[in-house]
């Protein structure tokens, strides 16, 4: 296994919750990840940002990882919930915190 | 990249599907897209496969901000 893959298992092993963005919780810079923040921030739950910005080799591992293109991506219980759009999704439908219960 | 062209891309991707594009800025992009395409996928799988169509725009960074809305046609 090629050692970003190892640094992403390892990240996704340690933390239930993780969120791959651009910037930090307290500081998102981009619109999407600052929605992803919120949305888990108003839920009220435990996540650890990981802020791709600072570390092209996640940035780009990342996307091969899960096979998604895009920042932010969450996952949970180590499987990919998606982006922002479909956290929004089902955080409107209730899904997301039932996710994360 | 405008909407427009991101628009023409998906209706020769996804015939005979509901497809709109609404973008403020040409940056940031809604895309929402109800298609047969989509039959038995989960969302992450429907997201994944609209996002390989702009896979070399992703790369490029010339699109970074799509927000996808994807629904099984029936």
């Amino acid at each position: 296994m090629n050692p970003v893959n190892e640094r992403i298992n390892k990240l996704l092993d340690d933390n239930k919750v993780v969120l791959f963005m651009k910037g930090t919780q307290n500081f998102p810079m981009c619109g999407f990840s600052a929605r992803a923040c919120s949305i888990l921030q108003d839920i009220g739950v435990n996540f650890q940002d990981v802020n791709v910005l600072e570390d092209e080799e996640i940035r780009s591992g990342i996307k091969e990882y899960g096979n998604w293109p895009t920042i932010p991506q969450l996952y949970i219980n180590k499987k990919l919930v998606g982006g922002s759009d479909i956290m929004m999704e089902m955080y409107e439908s209730g899904e997301l915190q039932e996710l994360l219960k | 990249m405008t909407a427009k062209d991101l628009l023409t891309k998906l209706e020769k991707e996804y015939p005979q599907s509901i497809i709109n594009v609404h973008s403020e800025d040409d940056v940031h992009f809604e895309v929402y897209i109800e298609s047969i395409s989509f039959k038995g996928l989960t969302r992450v799988e429907q997201h994944q496969q609209v996002m390989k169509v702009f896979s070399e725009e992703l790369k490029t960074g010339e699109l970074h901000a799509l927000a996808l809305k994807t629904k099984e046609k029936k």
